[in-house]
């Protein structure tokens, strides 16, 4: 795959702090990839230092092989859509796409030709001769993006565009957005602070934390293949659970102790005898009728219904255990025994908080 | 805490009715959610109860009193404000003693009441400096620890998660559920977040354009919406609508739409007749029950094609294009599927999912 | 912002500034500069830029009776007997005037912004109208002004001219005064009520600390109004009431003509007292100034 963009050693300093440090990034050509981090993690600092409006300290910025670190941001042919989409409300979204077509330079002729086109590609025929403020969420998406596309960027930046929409919105506009994307093949970075956002859109996934990248890979790696405790905690909804447990690491096998009483087994693993955690997600948790080997005991303390799901909270190694399960009847206060799913679960290493691959899990009989 | 109950209250702001016939009992000790899109009324409802407005027609009860005509201060209710709302001048520490200092309480009874909401909220740090320098989930805590400091009728949070991140929300819902309990507080909580509502609450109310859909438990509102509102608003993803006609042949009944025809159960066929539906209706069906399938077999018979599939890690949401219809169904992770692949599909719409498609209220079965 | 400036763009900015400094500061520094200049030299042309023989008379004739006296004497024609005084009454009208209808201003300005702005007084288009009041020239309404204090018994009276003051600059300060309690949300006094507050009670103590800086903004710029004004001191005053502004119109000889250099000492001494207000509350100047501008 062409690289489309390229960040190399990328650097920002604010008033005596680091907002981003050293960050080294590419994107290929159609690609969508997702900046993802908590809020000052330095994702919107990046977006805007791609994008022009922010100098960097240090470090080269490339759009198709060439450095554009001197250009302004109308030279390096970006388009840029942020929060509050900037749809002009008391104009048409017919004038509304045609400035987008006036600053790609179409002359005024072949412009309302273009219009009607972009319209039809974007589903806004219809809409054409509506004002731009009597347009609802999901139309305005499409608005500005048509507009933006119409430029035809390079690369399209996109700075949190559904945080301020309601959440039932959100869905559907994720969907439409990534069709779009998909049929146009337009190269795109979607910053967000929401997991399911980036899980759901993006070909791959970069996870920011206080300035620095800390794992760059497909959804499904991010989900399963974590590198650290942060990004394990930090994807997936509901969050993983971070059992606490007691590692005895030898020649040839590593026995992991949880508390409760099970033990589970494998071979050897880089990782030093002691306290470390096991990584469970809610939904590799299984409730088994009675006291099986590997089981732990936990007492029902809250359910979370979903209506198609439900969330249990068990008490267990003095915290909350979140399962994930089917509805069905259940009682505060009963007691669950829970086992894990041992394909699935995650090693981490208390002290360096690296996720520790291993081959196989076993329980202990 | 008390029973609240909220007798067809009317609030009208120049020429918008902001709340509309709206009536409400809520029971001791109740977590009640509120949930309905941005500007449905929510934070109105609120501020009407707690009598920062006065309401324009009907009552507010609460523990049997009637608070209509009563100023704020006088009604021993705690209101978190969506914007957080902290005094900006005052510290940590003054913010949170703020209700027990206008109430007269002697200064060493505010200082062991301060210290430990401190501590259960893990905001003892904050109690010397000022609101600005605290972070968003900081400000959150620290407002939640001034409005539970006095214990009154009533706590009422407005949207209190949707200003943190994602991350942060999802942690900290399950915050409200053990404040819920240990405060043994009547509780309403309004937010947009369906998913917040679900979680929480022992009861929802939808509520949309200033009026209330639906109240009921999260199954309620869940499995037996009573309109199309609140069947496309509750779930994620939210319920399917489809339009088709019913029609009758050979016996046999089936529901026909643009690019697809459902038979009906024999077995269901007789309730269906009793309950005199029109020919021209609609159906619900929520995403996971939608059969897809690789090929096609005899529970998911009818050809799509995927538009899109999102891998969310736990589960699978699929868009898929049913004739004329698009559907969106909600599978089990790990499955070969992926966007412009063929899929079939089966649904199996049930008698107290469908709807008038005129008035979008979904028809009662027959008792 | 993007990109580096040419050479000569930053030049012709300079330039431009230069100028623009020139043409503000310019008549700052003549009136100082005239009013140290001894009688001979306030109307020469070629104009003298800078005297070479300063003097401080004109300040002793603004300052001292006596001096005021003996200038008056060897003057042909009035300088009246107000002027032949010294400027102390002048300043002393003025600063009561100014700093009462000031108060005044700022007093009602809140308590009227307050209502506009909590209570939708008035309906939308409210704050305008009062802005349109404000657009009519003062000199429009000088002659039922005066037919009308004369009416009211209020003519030259100090009472008289601080409610005309406070009248006129009080849209003024209701507009100012208005965009700083916008500024603050009004959830924060919701938030005082509904823990226990009375409604005044949570104003002064939630919303009043926040809108300080504002309203010693609006004051000072009230108070620069009131302390410069002059159609109305002089309409509706006849000697009784003397204002700074009067004062120095007052400066004029059959044989002398304007006294320029007693107006320049005068208009120079009163600026000091604008200045010196606005060096205390500098601190909450700023803050002030940018507090209503910054539009959420």
């Amino acid at each position: 795959m062409m690289t489309k963009l390229k960040l190399s050693g990328i650097s920002k300093r604010f008033s005596g702090r680091d907002a981003v440090r050293d960050l080294s990034l590419t994107l290929g050509r159609g690609e969508f990839l997702s900046l993802l981090g908590p809020s000052g993690c330095g994702k919107s600092t990046t977006l805007g230092m791609i994008a022009g409006f922010i100098p960097p300290d240090a470090g080269d910025i490339l759009i198709d092989g060439s450095r554009v670190n001197e250009l302004s941001p109308q030279q390096r042919r970006i388009g840029l859509v942020l929060q509050d989409y900037a749809v002009f409300t008391s104009l048409t979204v017919r004038a509304n796409l045609s400035f987008g077509l006036e600053v790609k330079g179409l002359k005024r002729g072949k412009r309302r030709y273009a219009v009607d086109e972009l319209a039809r590609q974007f589903d806004l025929f219809d809409l054409l001769d509506r004002r731009g403020g009597s347009l609802n969420m999901s139309e305005m998406q499409r608005v500005a993006l048509a507009r933006t596309l119409a430029t035809e960027p390079e690369l399209l930046l996109l700075d949190e565009p559904m945080s301020n929409l309601d959440a039932e919105i959100r869905a559907r506009l994720r969907g439409e957005l990534r069709q779009l994307q998909k049929s146009l093949a337009q190269t795109v970075l979607y910053v967000t602070h929401d997991q399911a956002e980036a899980l759901s859109m993006s070909d791959r996934v970069a996870v920011m934390r206080d300035g620095e990248i800390v794992q760059v890979a497909t959804p499904h790696e991010i989900y399963y293949r974590p590198a650290n405790r942060f990004v394990a905690e930090f994807i997936g909804d509901p969050p993983l659970n971070m059992i606490p447990c007691d590692v005895t690491a030898d020649v040839a096998t590593t026995a992991i102790a949880l508390p409760g009483g099970a033990v589970l087994h494998t071979s050897a693993v880089p990782i030093a005898s002691g306290r470390h955690w096991l990584g469970v997600r809610p939904h590799d948790i299984e409730l088994v009728a009675e006291a099986l080997p590997g089981a732990v005991p936990a007492p029902l303390r809250f359910v979370e219904n979903f209506g198609a799901r439900h969330v249990l909270h068990a008490e267990y190694a003095g915290d909350l255990l979140r399962i994930e399960v089917v509805p069905a009847a259940r009682s505060i206060g009963e007691m669950l025994h829970l086992r894990f799913s041992t394909g699935r679960v995650l090693l981490i290493d208390r002290t360096s908080e690296r996720v520790v691959p291993f081959r196989q899990l076993e329980v202990a009989a | 805490m008390s029973t609240v109950a909220v007798e067809r209250l009317r609030k009208v702001f120049n020429k918008i009715t902001a709340l509309d016939d709206v009536s409400l009992a809520i029971g001791r000790g109740e977590f009640l959610c509120v949930v309905g899109r941005t500007n449905a009324g929510k934070s109105t409802l609120l501020k009407t109860i707690a009598g920062l407005y006065r309401a324009d027609g009907g009552r507010v009860i609460i523990g049997g009193r009637d608070f209509t005509l009563l100023p704020p201060h006088k009604r021993h209710i705690s209101l978190l404000f969506q914007n957080i709302a902290l005094f900006p001048t005052m510290t940590g520490y003054e913010n949170i003693a703020f209700p027990l200092r206008t109430a007269n309480v002697p200064a060493d009874a505010i200082e062991r009441r301060v210290r430990s909401i401190g501590q259960m909220l893990k905001v003892e740090h904050l109690l010397n400096r000022l609101p600005r320098t605290f972070s968003g989930g900081e400000q959150q805590r620290v407002a939640i620890g001034r409005a539970i400091i006095q214990p009154g009728d009533l706590l009422m949070l407005d949207e209190p998660l949707t200003n943190l991140d994602a991350s942060i929300r999802i942690r900290l819902r399950i915050e409200f559920k053990k404040l819920h309990r240990e405060l043994a507080q009547t509780i309403i909580y309004v937010t947009h977040d369906q998913v917040e509502a679900m979680s929480l609450s022992d009861r929802v109310a939808v509520l949309d354009g200033g009026r209330i859909q639906q109240i009921g438990s999260p199954d309620d509102v869940y499995h037996r919406p009573v309109n199309r509102f609140v069947a496309e608003f509750i779930g994620s993803p939210p319920m399917n609508i489809i339009d088709a006609d019913l029609s009758e042949f050979d016996g046999r009944l089936s529901l026909i739409g643009t690019g697809f025809s459902l038979p009906v159960e024999e077995s269901e066929g007789q309730r269906w007749r009793q309950m005199k539906l029109p020919r021209r209706l609609a159906f619900g069906v929520r995403p996971e029950r939608v059969i897809v399938a690789p090929g096609p077999t005899n529970d998911a018979p009818i050809g799509a094609k995927i538009l899109w599939v999102e891998h969310l890690g736990n589960r699978s949401i699929i868009a898929l294009r049913m004739g004329e219809v698009t559907l969106t169904a909600v599978i089990p992770p790990n499955h070969p599927l992926n966007a412009d692949l063929r899929a079939w599909v089966g649904l199996r719409p049930e008698p107290h999912h469908l709807l008038s498609r005129e008035t979008g209220v979904f028809f009662q079965l027959a008792s | 912002m993007f990109g580096e400036d040419k050479a000569w763009a930053r030049c012709l900015k300079r330039t431009a500034m230069c100028i623009a400094i020139v043409i503000a500061f310019f008549p700052i520094f003549w009136l100082i500069s005239t009013s140290f200049k001894p009688i001979d030299e306030w109307q020469k042309f070629p104009p003298v830029w800078i005297s070479s023989q300063p003097t401080l008379q004109n300040y002793r004739i603004v300052f001292a009776p006596k001096a005021a006296q003996e200038f008056a004497a060897k003057q042909q024609g009035a300088i009246g007997y107000k002027v032949s005084g010294s400027a102390w009454k002048a300043f002393g009208d003025s600063a009561v005037v100014a700093t009462a209808a000031t108060v005044l201003s700022v007093l009602f300005g809140t308590l009227a912004a307050y209502s506009i702005v909590r209570f939708h007084t008035g309906g939308d288009s409210y704050p305008f109208q009062f802005l349109m009041v404000r657009m009519f020239p003062p000199i429009a309404v000088v002659v039922p002004m005066v037919i009308l204090f004369s009416m009211l018994r209020l003519s030259d009276t100090y009472f008289g001219l601080i409610l005309a003051y406070t009248a006129f600059t009080l849209p003024f300060s209701i507009w100012m005064i208005r965009s700083f309690i916008e500024e603050v949300p009004e959830e924060l006094e919701g938030a005082a009520l509904i823990y226990g507050m009375r409604p005044l009670h949570a104003f002064l103590k939630v919303t009043f600390p926040l809108i300080r800086g504002g309203l010693l903004a609006t004051a000072l710029f009230v108070f620069i109004l009131n302390w410069s004004e002059f159609l109305f001191a002089l309409t509706l005053t006849t000697g009784h009431v003397v204002t700074v502004t009067l004062q120095v119109a007052n400066y004029v000889s059959a044989s002398s003509g304007k006294l320029y250099g007693v107006q320049a000492a005068m208009g120079t001494v009163s600026t000091l007292p604008v200045i010196f207000f606005g060096y205390i509350i500098q601190r909450h100047l700023v803050r002030g100034l940018s507090f209503g501008a910054i539009k959420r």
